[in-house]
């Protein structure tokens, strides 16, 4: 079929009226920044005829909507024609090379688009766009986590350009290493049937179609020999169910036209979407700050950008639009640039709105029966590039440069997007993995104690630290230092309890703001890692607070010692984190700071987010004896559920003495456990509720149990070098069960006596025969009936 | 304890039926007599079936008259230990009771200074009395070697006559029956001499581990001061090598099969036979002086005399080496845990005073405790081993002249009566006349038989009238790890629901299905995996500890053989369980806790 636009006759050219000056402007192949342009056409004149295309061009919204609606009027036809007759020596190449390919489906017409595109959308499910979900998100950070090791990117080169190309010929089953000539092959075709270019370049661009048309014929015929699980595969297969009517060039036309279709708009969509997001840096920070606004973002920049820039019709029978009325013949340019920046139905166009009411109205993917296929994978690969972006670079910012764009009327892109952003940006998140000893100032002295454990190979779950560093800039961001210093400044009283209203006004001031947006980002992808490393189910954590101070006599004035278990799901763990640091303005803590002149916004607090474990069993060791410091025992104190009914001493949990050295069970005191502290079934939280009476006085822990608790609370204490007192739980959702470590710290009452106080029970350190003597004079096993535990 | 819980009195206790006059068969001061039963009923008595399991045939009796004798000595006589004396000791129904003899208290503080002297003595001189040890029990066993018996000839040699000896070969025999009992002697003084002051620098560590670590678990610091290197494993690790050697030189599949002289003549028959057959040869001397119980009995089975033990283990371990299993002793590990175990409760220590008596201390054990370690093999094994052999030979001669059916049956005479039917035979031999032991004796032994039978239908008490309130003495405690709670335990029925508690003699858990063994000659049933229960363990069952689960015994404590054993293949062991034996049945489901000491019988019961 020829590709070539029909020659129409053209109107009367006039001179002087608004109309020809806008004509006489159009610089169709131009769209670096036309949108001054498009404004003045809209105003002046909608609809006008472009000598230098031969086309009728139209910039309002509603004509364009209009046009879109009536195929039958506007007919699609010549969508893939040149603007101008192809050159003969570009056509001899075409012809020798046997290139049949006309159109996937954007310039067939009903009842053949319909067929086609009936047969298409078999293969094309909304199944097979949401299996390519992981697919396309494991390339995203990829690729962005690649950028994220420097401090600068080009998004065009390192994202944009790749990114939708690899998922779409995934689908097609296209090999990676072909990506390179598939995507050199599929710009030829841009350059060739919507570009201006020299006849010498067409002819390479022809050369390359033809390759690209034998290309997708073979990817056809490969199918029928051997099926894969790809769309080209599905095709083979309806095909073959037998009820379609459709032949192996109409099929390998669909694969010639997906090609294309399925990734230059998107990459065009990433880049200048990006760009545009960039230059308007609060609609970014909001994003980082809350993702749930990505999917409206999509929509917005899919409106200012439009990738899809102009678009060609033809009409079938005369018509009217505006006030122009068209011949039958003619041919029709559709700024679509032009119409998704119309004030009259999008206000202050040029702005991405957040807000925006009829955002999905644009028509960026077209509109009536030729739709844009692909919406919804170009959907979701935007949506997913800007939440992983958003997530692991919020630092992110244009660097200086100028855009270029490449020369044609319809597929709008820069080129380049410099980008850059400080690698030594503030740290918001520190894994524990990375937290050490030294960084109590920066992550609080549990998580830098949790880190260390992790560091020394200890079964720490892991989790991560909420940075001093975030709370600092969530202070200064919400402008918070001034206002809780105001706040506290009035009354002078030290009374706790008159503290109260003040103490619970600057709790509400510190938990109602919004996280800063790129500390939210942090900790979203702090929490969907651990999430990930769970198997990918929203995991539960603890969220404590990790004092910078802690273990010194300050401590429990600097900060209550808050901890919320059982959290699931992002937005509770960033509440859990702002609730965190509301607890440094309890009444006691602001009267206590007060007293000491200590200022109020100075004291910073890391917050640690730890994943839990289903504790069947859980609670604390030390490891010497408590009754009487003999440093060759653990003690073990255990009851079911979480541990924090032993710490909280609201159980009388089951009391083993294990020997050190050989870790066997000395003694064992098994109390009687009337409660446990469970994880709520209804999700979140945790519950107390009552033990069975049978179960009460049931040992919590095997001796197997007892002796691996003692083993990790020696670990312990060999890597600190001082006794340690430890909370441990027995994970009962691995099999077999697991003991894991969730805190450590040093013993300090036994710990800070002198050696003589501390001997258990001194021996008479009698040697030689003297003592051999009296060994066989004090019968032994009158000196073995004392109790260990004595 | 209360006080009015009580063991049975031997007084009150009849021998099973048929074994009527089953006295006679041992020494009058082996008796629980009548005429002095107020004393004896006085006394606590325990079974030492440690080392006498079962029923004694009336010679056999001169294992434990010998042994414990020869304890007491040393307490008593060379050392003057301060608080302890002997232990006496009773046979009753056919088993041997212990009754250690405290020494009264106001005479402890006198017999110090001996104590001291004396030794002190040993300990300061450790080592070059121990090499003179070894020469004289390598003279006592080549003595051993050098005896032999055989019928009296029709003449005396021409020889005699020639060089004018005046001696007849009858002279010889009974002496050397005399010089044989002799020997005897001598081994078990020479046992006594180093054992107990070893037991007693053990016990002085053992008390400073106590009290500087309480509650540390007798398995701690029996590891801290057990050999690696023990010529008790020797015997084992021969036929290690000689499985490996098999299987390198190719005799593998001609050892495989066939009873030991068709199996060694099958090797003979292969290219690389004889060295083969040079190793086995080899490792013969002395390491097959080994035997299959605790050496102390006549029946006890040694491997020179039983080719069939050995060549089976051997045949075992090629299969396991067959199999890709690796039988080397993880020394490397036993020495690492050992240091580790040493390390840890050292640096546990409050200061440098502590540290210092602990490094005495520790480095005294483990000079002396080779010693304890290793005198089994010398003495019970080799020693003991060319005594019965050279009794049996005896017996042969006899029995050859009629006057028993089997060469076996001298061991149902008593030791006293042994030289009577030497003179008996020596006697109608010279007068020329017929000697009366064929009349007498084939009746006698069989009549005798049936009693042993009868007394062996009946498994010994544990223990005999009133226990102590607490057992204070320490060798009870260390040798036969019978403490208060062990007697409690026994009082108690030594039952708990399917749960037997004895000591916690190696660590570990395990499950399997029980195999009770009640004579080393059964242990060729035992399958892999099987928990192994006995009453005792005997050095020369090493080979099954290679494939069982665990071990439990009726008998033994922290250093027992079994223990010690265990703790060497890390197999979970329960020791001194009292009744595990008749407890538990062949193929049940027990579970083994050798950290808490239980015995857990799983099904059935």
């Amino acid at each position: 079929m020829d590709e070539r636009a029909a020659a129409v006759p053209a109107p009367a050219a006039g001179t002087g009226c608004p109309t020809h000056d806008v004509s006489r402007d159009f610089r169709p192949f131009d769209t670096a920044d036309p949108f001054a342009f498009y404004a003045r056409a809209r105003a002046q004149a909608p609809v006008f005829f472009s000598e230098e295309l031969g086309f009728w061009v139209v910039s309002r919204y509603d004509d364009v909507h209009a046009i879109f609606k009536d195929p039958r009027t506007f007919s699609s036809e010549n969508t893939q024609a040149p603007y101008k007759a192809r050159p003969a020596e570009v056509q001899q190449v075409l012809d020798d090379g046997s290139f049949r390919a006309y159109s996937g489906l954007s310039a067939r017409q009903p009842p053949e688009h319909t067929r086609l595109r009936g047969f298409i959308k078999k293969a094309f499910t909304p199944r097979r766009v949401a299996t390519l979900e992981p697919q396309v998100r494991e390339l995203a950070v990829t690729m962005i986590e690649r950028m994220a090791a420097g401090s600068r990117a080009d998004l065009v080169a390192d994202l944009a350009y790749d990114l939708p190309a690899l998922v779409i010929f995934r689908l097609l089953g296209v090999p990676d290493e072909d990506v390179p000539r598939v995507k050199e092959w599929a710009q030829s075709r841009v350059h060739l049937n919507f570009g201006d270019a020299p006849v010498a370049e067409q002819v390479h661009h022809a050369e390359n179609l033809v390759a690209y048309w034998r290309y997708c014929l073979e990817l056809i015929q490969q199918r029928f020999d051997e099926p894969r699980d790809d769309l080209p595969s599905d095709l083979v297969r309806i095909f073959r169910a037998g009820d379609d009517d459709i032949s192996i060039d109409e099929m390998a036309g669909l694969v010639y036209g997906q090609l294309t279709a399925g990734h230059e708009t998107t990459s065009a969509l990433l880049a200048s979407g990006l760009k545009e997001l960039l230059e308007q840096r609060e609609r970014w920070e909001e994003l980082c700050a809350d993702p749930s606004l990505i999917p409206t973002a999509v929509e917005e920049l899919l409106r200012l950008t439009t990738p899809v820039f102009a678009w060609k019709r033809k009409v079938k029978r005369a018509a009217r639009i505006g006030e122009v009325d068209l011949p039958e013949g003619a041919n029709v340019l559709l700024l679509l640039g032009s119409a998704n920046h119309d004030e009259t139905v999008f206000p202050r166009p040029e702005h991405i709105d957040l807000g925006r009411g009829n955002a999905r109205s644009h028509l960026a993917f077209g509109h009536g029966i030729h739709f844009c296929l692909g919406a919804a994978l170009a959907r979701l690969e935007a949506q997913i590039v800007l939440e992983e972006l958003t997530r692991r670079l919020p630092g992110l910012r244009l660097a200086e440069q100028r855009f270029d764009y490449s020369a044609n009327t319809s597929f709008r892109s820069p080129s380049r997007v410099l980008v850059e952003w400080d690698a030594g940006a503030p740290e918001h998140v520190r894994r524990f993995g990375d937290c050490g000893s030294g960084d109590v100032a920066l992550v609080g002295g549990k998580a830098a104690s949790l880190g260390t454990l992790l560091q020394a190979g200890l079964p720490v779950p892991l989790g991560f630290a909420v940075t001093t560093e975030a709370y600092a800039e969530h202070l200064r961001t919400a402008g918070l230092g001034t206002r809780i210093a105001e706040e506290l400044a009035a009354p002078a009283t030290a009374d706790a309890d008159a503290l109260e209203p003040i103490a619970a006004r600057v709790r509400a001031m510190v938990e109602q703001p919004p996280l800063p947006g790129a500390a939210a980002a942090a900790i979203r992808v702090a929490y969907a890692e651990l999430c990930a490393s769970n198997g990918g189910d929203p995991v539960p954590v603890a969220v404590r607070s990790s004092a910078t101070a802690e273990d010194s006599a300050d401590a429990s004035f600097a900060g209550q010692q808050d901890t919320y278990l059982w959290v699931v799901g992002e937005e509770e763990v960033l509440a859990h984190v702002k609730r965190c640091w509301a607890s440094l303005f309890t009444a006691r803590s602001i009267a206590y700071r007060r007293d000491k002149d200590i200022e109020h916004a100075g004291v910073l607090m890391g917050v640690a987010v730890q994943r839990m474990v289903l504790a069947r069993a859980a609670g604390v060791a030390m490891t010497l004896n408590p009754a009487n410091g003999d440093r060759s025992k653990i003690a073990v104190e255990s009851s079911f559920g979480l541990g924090e009914t032993v710490v909280g001493g609201e159980v009388t949990p089951d009391a083993f003495l294990v020997d050190k050295v050989m870790l066997d069970v000395v003694s064992t005191k098994i109390g009687v456990k009337h409660i446990e502290l469970v994880p709520d079934p209804a999700g979140r939280g945790v519950l107390e509720r009552p033990v069975e009476a049978g179960r009460q006085a049931e040992p919590s822990l095997s001796p197997a149990e007892v002796k691996a608790v003692a083993a990790l609370a020696k670990r312990a204490e060999r890597h600190f070098g001082t006794p340690q007192d430890v909370e441990w739980a027995v994970d009962g959702g691995v099999e077999p069960p697991e003991v894991v470590l969730l805190q450590s710290r040093p013993e300090t009452v036994w710990s800070r006596k002198p050696a003589p106080e501390r001997a258990a029970a001194r021996p008479s350190y009698a040697t030689g025969l003297g003592s051999l003597v009296s060994t066989l004079i004090n019968p032994l096993a009158t000196r073995r009936t004392t109790s260990v535990d004595d | 304890m209360s006080t009015t819980e009580s063991f049975v009195s031997p007084y009150d206790d009849p021998a099973p039926a048929g074994a009527e006059g089953w006295e006679e068969l041992y020494p009058y001061y082996l008796h629980f007599r009548a005429d002095r039963r107020e004393a004896e009923e006085a006394r606590f008595w325990f079974a030492d079936i440690q080392h006498w399991p079962t029923v004694f045939k009336p010679f056999d009796t001169i294992t434990v008259e010998f042994a414990i004798r020869c304890l007491g000595q040393y307490n008593s006589r060379h050392y003057v230990i301060p608080p302890a004396n002997g232990i006496d000791y009773r046979v009753h129904n056919g088993y041997v009771y212990m009754s250690p003899v405290p020494v009264p208290e106001d005479e402890i503080p006198g017999r110090v200074p001996e104590f001291l002297e004396r030794a002190g003595h040993y300990f300061a001189n450790w080592p070059s009395l121990l090499e003179h040890w070894q020469t004289k029990i390598r003279r006592v066993i080549a003595d051993l070697e050098a005896i032999s018996f055989a019928p009296l000839p029709d003449r005396v040699p021409i020889e005699d006559i020639t060089s004018g000896r005046g001696l007849d070969p009858h002279f010889d025999m009974t002496r050397n029956y005399n010089r044989l009992i002799e020997l005897c002697y001598e081994a078990f003084q020479y046992h006594f001499e180093f054992l107990n002051l070893g037991y007693v620098a053990y016990l002085d560590f053992f008390g400073f581990c106590q009290e500087a670590f309480p509650g540390i678990s007798d398995i701690g610091i029996a590891k801290m001061v057990q050999g690696i290197d023990v010529d008790l494993f020797r015997p084992d690790e021969e036929l290690k090598q000689l499985a490996r050697l098999a299987l390198e030189l190719d005799v593998a599949e001609a050892l495989a099969s066939g009873a030991p002289g068709e199996a060694l003549a099958a090797v003979a028959g292969r290219p690389r036979g004889e060295e083969w057959l040079a190793a086995w040869r080899t490792a013969q001397d002395p390491w097959f002086n080994f035997s299959s119980g605790s050496g102390m009995y006549s029946s006890d089975r040694v491997w020179l005399d039983h080719l069939d033990i050995p060549l089976g283990y051997v045949r075992n371990y090629v299969e396991q080496l067959g199999a890709g299993a690796d039988l080397d002793r993880p020394t490397d590990e036993l020495i690492a845990d050992r240091d580790r175990i040493t390390g840890e409760y050292r640096e546990l220590l409050p200061d440098d005073d502590a540290r210092a008596a602990f490094d005495e201390k520790l480095g005294l054990s483990r000079l002396v405790f080779p010693y304890v370690e290793n005198h089994n093999f010398y003495i019970e094994h080799w020693s003991l081993s060319l005594f019965w052999r050279k009794v049996r030979e005896l017996g042969g001669v006899l029995a050859g002249a009629g006057f028993w059916p089997d060469a076996e049956d001298i061991f149902l005479l008593r030791r006293d009566e042994i030289p009577q039917a030497i003179f008996d035979y020596g006697n109608g031999w010279a007068v020329g006349a017929e000697a009366a032991g064929p009349y007498h004796w084939p009746a006698e032994v069989q009549r005798r038989q049936a009693i042993l039978d009868a007394l062996s239908s009946q498994p010994p008490r544990p223990a005999m009238n009133q226990p102590p309130a607490v057992v204070t003495e320490p060798f009870t405690i260390m040798l036969y790890g019978i403490t208060s709670e062990r007697v409690r335990t026994w009082l108690g029925g030594g039952e708990d629901g399917g749960a037997l508690s004895g000591m916690a003699a190696s660590p570990g858990q395990v499950e399997g299905v029980a195999r009770v063994v009640l004579d080393a000659s059964e242990l060729g049933q035992v399958g892999p995996g099987e928990i192994l229960v006995s009453r005792i363990t005997a050095p020369s069952w090493g080979p099954v500890f290679s494939q069982i689960g665990a071990v439990v015994t009726d008998i033994g404590g922290m250093m027992s053989h079994a223990a010690i054993v265990c703790r060497e293949y890390g197999l979970p062991a329960v020791t001194g369980t009292g009744s595990a034996t008749t407890a538990i049945e062949t193929g049940q489901r027990v579970r083994v806790d050798g950290d808490t000491g239980t015995v857990t019988i799983l099904d059935g019961t």
